[in-house]
């Protein structure tokens, strides 16, 4: 990581935005000077000022409060989602890699299966299906997410299975689950850091976008796609309600995928 | 003491070793020597379970070559340690040397985590490595480095017979008879059985009892390394190896008399 | 009379690190010179310095003086001229040096028209006669050939005829066989001697191997980290050498000696570690 910093300004720049915002969507309660759901119908709809540094909504709501706390609905379950793609990806590509030809056969038409699909589609198709709510977008996103995973962790365990060092550590004792640990997932843990990393922009934009398309996260809450849908109506009286959540998405995707590219070219 | 009997690998139907025999007494020392092609790496690889065999079989005190369950496995090899060729890289290059050499330690015995780091610690001074290194990954060593690594790695689970697989093809001349000097004083420190594959005629000598070439898969003919110049009795092809070298030496014996006598 | 002359030639990377410093030494007309190093010495640096062929992010200071004419100064241009016409190379993978996808023959040609004001038909019968002279048995299958069909050691007669037929004044040979079997090896610097004498070239030899050397060289450039520690005839650097390194290679060497009569191999060294 101090590389990095080292390297590119933009990619340090990124960096501390990201840390900014975990630091932030963390102290969330502390640190937003309003409660981000009191409704003040006379001070609806107010410009940028000293009290409200990014005005007010149609329900005279602190906008800067509600961004805050929007870190916690829009970025974290980010982590969660990839993180559970990645356990999935990690348990089914291993097996499929390493055990079994007719196990691996049978998985990888499954995952043909499930990266053959328009990803948005089967989201829209899942969450239709289950009902509105973010819980149920988390679903069809980790569903529609889950095969590139393995296919992505599946092929580099082959890669990395022909290396000879993997065949001399059967001579030193180590055989399967720990073959496994100590010699493959520590190889290949930089590959999918990177991946994991330059995916977490998708995600975002994922998410906030069916929350935008109304499908996902419902009013009140503070998620960013649900706050630009409703700048979207008033955007000829009041375009900062749209503008700032608009401007977080956009500057968290970015630093995401800056600093994503960075680690895969970097080294 | 190692037999080898009948030993046949085919692979797509192709023969890759034929009918190789010989045996390997305790404490004893085999050169197998061979061109490329010759299924030499074949043969330790076979030797070491980590190819089946097609046909017939390898006898390490009288047990067989393992073929199923993690315990029979580990039971030879603890037995029997080999060392490859370091163009291979076969320490993991995401651990640090240390945790390198311990991951035998770790799996063959129950040493605590000092007696470990004692152990590691005299091997590492046996093959002549800085303690410094430890903390390094193995892509921060030298290729000599590399493969006295690979050495103390092998030897430190105190293994019966070493099979060593071209680990100086790579290397320069000095660090070649480096690592050849320090194999002999292990070797005749340990009671070690050596087999040592490669296909440099001018390593063996000095270093092991007796020579097995190969060609193409098969054995050609094993004989006594004093008996390395007795033309009668060598085949055909180990004389053309033989003289292969020999005919590059002439200039060199030419001149260099005078090194000798000058630097003894 | 000296056909190649380097005076002073260092390299440095990008990072500004000495790769090779301050080397000078003389390839006479008709004469053997080897560069021996270990790994990273810079000998196959210094050999591609003459080529004109170091890496864009290298720099080069010092002048290489080709039959007087300083390389250094010319364009980009010339310099390819002389090095086709008058500088011949045999790489270490003659694998990667031949087109995969050309027939053997029709690189010859290629090679020889681009030179030559001679037709495709007249290119191709001197390249076969060239063949011959390697000692590649059916050299009319061979022409045929593509390179992968053609074992390691084929493929290296192949390329080293493709070296010695525009004639050259000298040739440039970094380790031409060390991913050679040992038998190969024999029969191809065999070869190559016979015919470096036979045509009066000069070659610049590269190569890790002292015992190679000493049946190659006429003079003998000893390099290590970048410098050029010793030079002098073969006789004088295996007979009397002078420094350190130079001693300790030829005390390991000799220990290596396979022929009767030589030192007894393997035999414990005073120098054990």
């Amino acid at each position: 990581m101090m590389n990095i910093i080292r390297v590119n300004k933009l990619s340090a720049a990124a960096l501390l935005f990201i840390a900014m915002l975990l630091f932030m969507g963390l102290t969330a309660s502390w640190l937003s000077p309003y409660d981000p759901f009191f409704t003040n119908l006379e001070q609806k709809l107010l410009p940028p000022s000293f009290s409200h540094p990014f005005g007010t909504d149609y329900l005279g709501r602190d906008l800067l409060s509600r961004v805050i706390h929007g870190i916690g609905d829009s970025v974290f379950p980010v982590f969660v989602v990839l993180s559970i793609v990645m356990l999935i990806g990690l348990f089914v590509g291993t097996l499929s890699a390493f055990w079994g030809n007719k196990l691996d056969m049978l998985l990888m038409s499954v995952t043909d299966i499930f990266t053959a699909l328009p990803s948005v589609l089967l989201t829209i198709v899942v969450v239709g299906f289950l009902g509105f709510g973010m819980e149920n977008v988390y679903f069809a996103v980790i569903l529609s997410w889950w095969a590139k995973y393995v296919r992505l962790i599946r092929g580099l365990i082959h890669d990395v299975k022909k290396e000879p060092y993997i065949m001399a550590s059967r001579v030193s004792g180590s055989f399967g689950m720990r073959t496994m640990i100590r010699h493959m997932i520590p190889n290949i843990a930089p590959q999918i850091g990177t991946i994991l990393i330059l995916d977490v922009s998708k995600v975002i934009l994922t998410l906030s976008g069916l929350s935008f398309l109304g499908i996902g996260a419902q009013p009140p809450s503070p998620e960013w796609g649900v706050m630009l849908l409703d700048g979207k109506n008033y955007l000829q009286v009041a375009p900062w309600m749209g503008f700032f959540p608009g401007l977080m998405i956009f500057l968290t995707a970015c630093s995401f995928q800056i600093v994503g590219e960075r680690l895969r070219k970097g080294k | 003491m190692l037999q080898v009997q009948r030993l046949c690998k085919e692979i797509n139907g192709r023969p890759i070793l034929s009918d190789i025999n010989f045996v390997i007494e305790d404490g004893g020392s085999l050169a197998i020597v061979g061109e490329s092609g010759s299924g030499k790496s074949t043969l330790a690889q076979l030797i070491m379970a980590l190819k089946q065999p097609t046909s017939g079989q390898v006898l390490f005190n009288e047990r067989s070559l393992p073929r199923k369950g993690i315990k029979s496995y580990k039971e030879w090899y603890s037995d029997i340690q080999i060392v490859f060729q370091n163009t291979a890289s076969t320490l993991n290059p995401a651990m640090s040397l240390y945790r390198c050499l311990e991951e035998p330690l770790i799996n063959f015995t129950n040493l605590k985590r000092r007696e470990r780091r004692d152990k590691i610690l005299e091997y590492l001074n046996k093959v002549g490595l800085h303690r410094d290194l430890l903390k390094h990954r193995p892509g921060k060593l030298s290729g000599g480095q590399y493969q006295r690594a690979c050495l103390a790695k092998a030897l430190i689970i105190s293994p019966k017979l070493l099979i060593c697989d071209e680990i100086v093809a790579s290397l320069d001349i000095v660090l070649q008879q480096q690592m050849i000097e320090l194999l002999m004083s292990i070797q005749k420190e340990r009671g070690l059985s050596l087999l040592f594959i490669t296909h440099d005629l001018s390593l063996v000598p000095g270093l092991c009892a007796d020579i097995l070439v190969m060609k193409d898969g098969k054995k050609v003919e094993q004989f006594n390394t004093s008996a390395l110049h007795n033309e009668e009795e060598r085949d055909i092809y180990t004389i053309t190896l033989l003289k292969s070298t020999e005919s590059l030496e002439t200039t060199w014996k030419q001149y260099a008399t005078h090194d000798n006598k000058s630097t003894g | 009379m000296d056909v190649v002359e380097i005076k002073n030639l260092s390299i440095r990377s990008a990072e500004g690190q000495l790769l090779v410093h301050d080397s000078s030494f003389s390839l006479e007309s008709g004469k053997t010179h080897c560069l021996l190093g270990e790994s990273g010495s810079g000998k196959t640096l210094t050999s591609k310095a003459i080529l004109g062929m170091l890496p864009a992010d290298l720099h080069m200071s010092g002048d290489i003086l080709f039959r007087g004419q300083n390389l250094n100064l010319l364009s980009k241009k010339s310099w390819r001229q002389i090095r086709g016409k008058h500088i011949g190379t045999i790489f270490q993978h003659p694998e990667q040096a031949l087109h995969p996808s050309i027939p053997i023959g029709r690189q010859f040609s290629d090679l020889m028209c681009s030179h030559l004001p001679i037709s495709r038909y007249e290119a191709e019968k001197q390249a076969e006669k060239m063949l011959s002279r390697v000692l590649l048995k059916d050299t009319a299958q061979v022409m045929k050939s593509y390179s992968h069909e053609l074992s390691g050691g084929m493929n290296q007669r192949v390329m080293i005829a493709m070296a010695l037929l525009p004639k050259p004044e000298v040739v440039i040979a970094d380790e031409p066989t060390s991913a050679l079997d040992v038998t190969t090896q024999a029969e191809i610097i065999s070869l190559l001697r016979h015919l470096i004498w036979d045509l009066k070239m000069s070659m610049l030899f590269i190569t890790h191997d002292l015992l190679l050397s000493s049946y190659l060289a006429d003079t003998i450039g000893v390099m290590r980290s970048g410098e050029i520690i010793e030079q002098g005839s073969t006789e004088r650097i295996l007979g009397r050498p002078e420094h350190e390194y130079t001693k300790q290679l030829c005390r390991y060497r000799s220990q290596r000696i396979l022929s009767k009569g030589g030192n007894s191999p393997n035999a414990p060294s005073s120098t054990a570690l």
